[in-house]
């Protein structure tokens, strides 16, 4: 239970970081925080396999590219103007009235644990192997579907951005820009 | 005894182990490609220049550390721990022996059903170092080194997790104790052919994971002076160069214990001392060391990728020789296995 | 290693697996070519393919009674058929209206029609889901698509504010959903519908208030789909800057899924859970009724119009899922199917009339249409009249449907607002038709002609002609077989 208190007090203190901190860079960096957190949480659950895949998927894949883009545009921490003044008030006050409600719901429902065994059986160590088997028995059809989904990201990103380099071409033939293009 | 202390003192061992292998890997390496160069190399500071590494030792921890002035601080200081902090955590899952070899004691800090995701994700989480270096470092030289290790190391690492998985299905575990003793070789003959092709993608992937020529693109020196390194000095320079040198002994350990039965040694030894290959720590130094001449000799032969074929040869061709693969490893195990 | 593998029955999946399959190949198929014409013809092959199947499945399904695939993962009932037969109408008419467009819009890019055939895929698997993660990842893959359809025409702002507003906004729905899927799964443990509602109705259960509060936020990432207020902000400028094809195909198809997702929730999990989400679920519709069309009465342009007209007609779509499971689902498919043919008709006569770069949509433009191009008008006319619900047309038997459904589920003060915004609609639907006839011409129209935009036209208007005067037929095809959405 203490250890799940400071994870889950740290865990918090990334998540604010991520919308608080001006720098992006920072606040990429507090998300990464949260994650390994995360991960440290499902260890502590016994669950390996997703602790790992936590890690290697969304610490050390996602959030390198999150970073990577950051970087790569050289984006500073600038407050954009105020479009809507009464914006980010009302989003205050809806985040608060979102929180309250889920706390009131977790603290007016309290749920007790499953016992020991019950939780030991259905992890079965938290390898990859009981993952496995509801992977590819009840979330088969999931699993499938998740593929396609991948696709559709994919021929939309090309679709994207293959068109500017279409375009980088023709500017290139009216000899507009000559010099810088060299990818 | 307490069974958490064993395993901290066998862990406090190991980073010494590495450490220590470093400091001396640092001498033979420029020994080997002064060698090839037809030069001397450092051989001055005590007999054939062993005693190297405790000046540069001394030289890093004395230097002025200058810290650039427009660095973002914090980040700054942190990246290089982080690096050499992931480079040592990624080697405990490796086993070095049969169990009970070690005096008694288990030869690995971790027995973990996910071992080698484990390796991945701390090696994922080690790229953060260099990363987070180059940027806080607020060069354009420095940024440029880790925009490109970054790009670099997520493009690998699909060319790496295809050829292990080549290794994980006819496995059937994760677990780096389990895959040893079982010897994917000895599964089929059928499965020659992914498993030869796998290991040499893995090899490769697993340069480029460690920035070793010729994809040391991050630190290219004639292009963008030493890459993420540029603004680093004295102590902190060297735990990027500690984390590099770890993290190659890393690789070498990692292919030696997935294709090459890791601590075993090799079956006709038995025929001259019986129990021989069963040995512990021996083999697995011996292949390592192996490897470990290849990367430095590697260096000392190959020029350096372009960066547009590094991304090319990347995608385009390992990437889908290891999927290939590992498809073929799939067809063999699931129609003729 | 074997597993315990799933019931699989591949009757179910083949209309969207035809399209995935189309998809593919396409998507290779445009690598050697240049043009998009191919690809068109190949999308509409598989699309025709694919009606053939659904067709089948509809003979396999009366004759079975039920049909599910994958437990009860996915679910191949006579809703679910008919909903896949007003997208797959739906994606054949954006498909024609974008054969000439694209070429003229300078925007034929070989992997359009992939997409659009990716979107309605993952449409049909929503439109089948039976449980909540099947749900998610039919909306993400319509979703993703559609955001890039919509920020197709790149260097126009109003395109890419399309796309990115969408995008945004999309995700930021998709966490609502997410989260809401989390807190049932929490309360009761599983995804599939039927074993949630299993568990909300069993003995013991005592955690109501986290199942209602999921269902609160599932209803708020579905409610974004379906454009209903005051989740619709993205809407109208969605709709206005996409390219008018993708603004069509995004105006029916993906409504439809999202409406036939939130039939399914209303007549399984939501009703065994706090009457609460229902009460909120009502306001929703009240103000998108109010919104819609009062905010379609102050555009000045013809396709911003029509945007606020669509989320009018989510709204009244809302009233027939209020009335889920009993005669609301029949009503909601009627309706969509109407509402199908009369807006995508409509946006494809904008499409001929407005420029290459769909500027120049504003009122005036429409003057003296009545003279200049009689077929248009006339049919134009047509759609107008049928979306403000002018007898004898196909919108018209829609809206008794839904008002039907509405007042039998309870909802009379529900049915009365809708009512009473039907005829403030007739105002801005008729102003565009007084428009086309009693004033003069002001602009020299471009000289477009595009048969298969034509043909779309004519498709639409004899459609909505014709259910409108038969409307008993389509209805009662959809009374046959077994539905699981209802009792189960």
């Amino acid at each position: 239970m203490a250890t799940f208190l400071i994870l889950a007090v740290v865990m918090i203190v990334g998540a604010v970081g991520v919308i608080t901190l001006k720098q992006p860079v920072h606040a990429a960096l507090a998300l990464v925080g949260t994650l390994l957190t995360l991960a440290v949480t499902y260890v502590t659950l016994e669950a390996h396999f997703l602790a790992a895949i936590q890690v290697i998927v969304y610490a050390g894949a996602i959030m390198v590219l999150f970073l990577f883009v950051i970087m790569l545009l050289n984006i500073q921490g600038e407050t954009p103007p105020a479009v809507l003044a009464w914006f980010r008030p009302l989003a205050y006050i809806v985040a608060v009235v979102a929180a309250a409600a889920i706390a009131t719901t977790a603290f007016m429902e309290p749920r007790s644990l499953p016992d020991e065994v019950q939780i030991a059986t259905a992890l079965q160590g938290g390898g990859v192997e009981p993952i496995a088997d509801v992977l590819f028995s009840d979330f088969l059809l999931a699993f499938q579907l998740v593929g396609v989904l991948l696709l559709t990201g994919i021929i939309g990103a090309v679709s994207l951005v293959q068109r500017k380099v279409v375009a980088v071409q023709e500017a290139r033939a009216d000899g507009a820009t000559k010099e810088l293009e060299h990818a | 005894m307490d069974p958490l202390l064993i395993t901290l003192a066998k862990a406090l061992l190991l980073c010494l182990t590495l450490l220590g292998v470093f400091a001396y890997m640092t001498v033979i390496e420029r020994r080997i490609l002064a060698r090839m160069q037809h030069r001397l190399g450092p051989n001055r500071v005590g007999p054939f220049g062993l005693l190297q590494p405790i000046a540069d030792a001394i030289k890093s921890i004395f230097k002025e550390d200058i810290v650039v002035s427009a660095a973002d601080r914090l980040i700054y200081f942190l990246a290089p721990f982080i690096s050499i902090t992931f480079a040592l955590s990624a080697f405990g899952a490796i086993p070095a022996g049969p169990a009970g070899s070690l005096f008694g004691f288990d030869p690995w800090i971790m027995d973990l059903d996910i071992g080698l995701l484990y390796v991945f994700a701390a090696t994922s989480i080690g790229v953060y170092g260099i990363f987070l270096g180059g940027w806080a470092s607020n060069s354009k030289y420095a940024l440029l080194g880790s925009l490109r290790s970054s790009a670099q190391l997520i493009s690998y690492e699909l060319g790496l997790g295809f050829s292990a998985l080549t290794v994980l299905m006819i496995a059937g575990t994760l677990n780096l104790r389990e895959i040893v003793e079982l010897n994917v070789w000895s599964v089929s003959p059928l499965l020659w052919l992914p498993l030869a092709v796998a290991f040499f993608t893995f090899l490769i992937s697993g340069i480029a994971e460690v920035n070793r020529t010729p994809f040391d693109l991050p630190e290219a020196e004639q292009e963008i002076v030493a890459g993420y390194l540029t603004e680093y000095s004295s102590i902190k320079w060297a735990l990027f160069q500690m984390a590099e040198y770890v993290n190659m002994m890393t690789a070498a350990a990692v292919v030696s214990t997935l294709f090459l039965g890791g601590w075993r040694g090799p079956g006709f030894v038995d025929a001259f001392i019986p129990g021989m290959s069963e040995w512990p720590f021996i083999w697995l130094i011996l292949k390592m060391a192996i490897f470990m001449f290849l990367f430095i000799w590697l260096r000392g032969t190959l020029p350096r990728f372009r960066y547009d074929q590094l991304m090319r040869f990347g995608w385009v061709y390992l990437f889908e020789i290891a999927l290939g693969a590992a498809l073929l490893a799939g067809a063999v195990i699931v129609f003729a296995g | 290693m074997t597993f315990p593998g799933p019931d699989i029955n591949w009757v179910a999946f083949t209309p969207p697996l035809v399209l995935l399959l189309t998809a593919a190949l396409a998507v290779l198929f445009a690598l050697y070519q240049e043009s998009g014409r191919l690809t068109a013809q190949l999308s509409l092959l598989g699309l025709v393919v694919a009606a053939l199947f659904n067709l089948h499945l509809f003979q396999v399904v009366r004759q079975t009674d039920a049909f599910t695939s994958f437990g009860l993962r996915y679910l191949a009932d006579t809703p679910a058929i008919a909903f896949n037969f007003v997208i797959l109408i739906g994606t054949v008419l954006a498909v024609l209206m974008s054969y000439h467009y694209l070429e003229r819009a300078d925007l034929d890019h070989p992997e359009y029609y992939p997409l659009i055939l990716l979107s309605a895929c993952g449409a049909m698997v929503m439109v089948a889901a039976g449980d909540l993660i099947t749900l998610l990842l039919g909306l993400e893959i319509m979703s993703l698509a559609v955001y890039v359809l919509s920020a197709w025409r790149q260097g126009s702002r109003e395109s890419e504010e399309a796309g990115m507003k969408y995008f945004l906004l999309g995700a930021f729905a998709s966490a609502f959903l997410v989260y809401g899927i989390a807190l049932l799964y929490g309360a009761s443990g599983h995804f599939v519908y039927a074993e949630i509602a299993a568990v909300l109705r069993g003995d013991g259960f005592d955690q109501l208030l986290l199942a209602t509060l999921g269902g609160m936020l599932v209803l708020a990432g579905l409610a974004f789909k379906a454009a209903l207020a005051p989740f619709h902000q993205w809407a109208p400028d969605a709709y206005t800057g996409a390219p008018t094809p993708v603004t069509a195909f995004m105006s029916v198809v993906v409504k439809a899924a999202a409406i036939a997702a939130l039939l399914r929730i209303f007549s399984s999990v939501f009703p065994d859970l706090s009457p609460l989400v229902g009460q909120v679920f009502a306001v929703l519709v009240a103000l998108t009724l109010v919104l819609g069309n009062l905010a379609a009465l102050f555009q000045r342009g013809v396709k911003r119009m029509l945007a606020y007209s669509a989320v009018a007609h989510a709204g009244y779509l809302g009233l027939a899922v209020l009335a889920a499971g009993t005669v609301g689902t029949r009503a909601a498919i009627w309706y969509l199917t109407a509402y199908t043919l009369m807006n995508v008709g409509a946006f494809a006569v904008l499409s001929l009339i407005a420029d290459r770069n769909d500027r120049g949509d504003d009122l005036e433009r429409f003057a003296g249409l009545g003279r200049m191009k009689p077929g248009l008008a006339a049919a134009l006319t047509v759609f107008l009249l049928s979306l403000a619900g002018i007898p004898p047309l196909a919108g018209f038997t829609g809206k008794i449907l839904v008002f039907q459904a509405a007042l039998q589920a309870g909802y009379v003060a529900l049915a009365i607002i809708g009512i009473v915004m039907s005829v403030v609609a007739v105002v801005y639907y008729f102003r565009v038709v007084a428009v086309m006839y009693f004033r003069e011409p002001e602009y020299e129209l471009p000289a477009i002609s595009s048969w298969a935009t034509s043909m779309a036209i004519v498709v639409t208007v004899a459609g909505t002609v014709l259910l409108g005067i038969f409307p008993g037929w389509w209805y009662g095809l959809l009374q046959a077989g077994r539905q699981l959405l209802a009792g189960m």
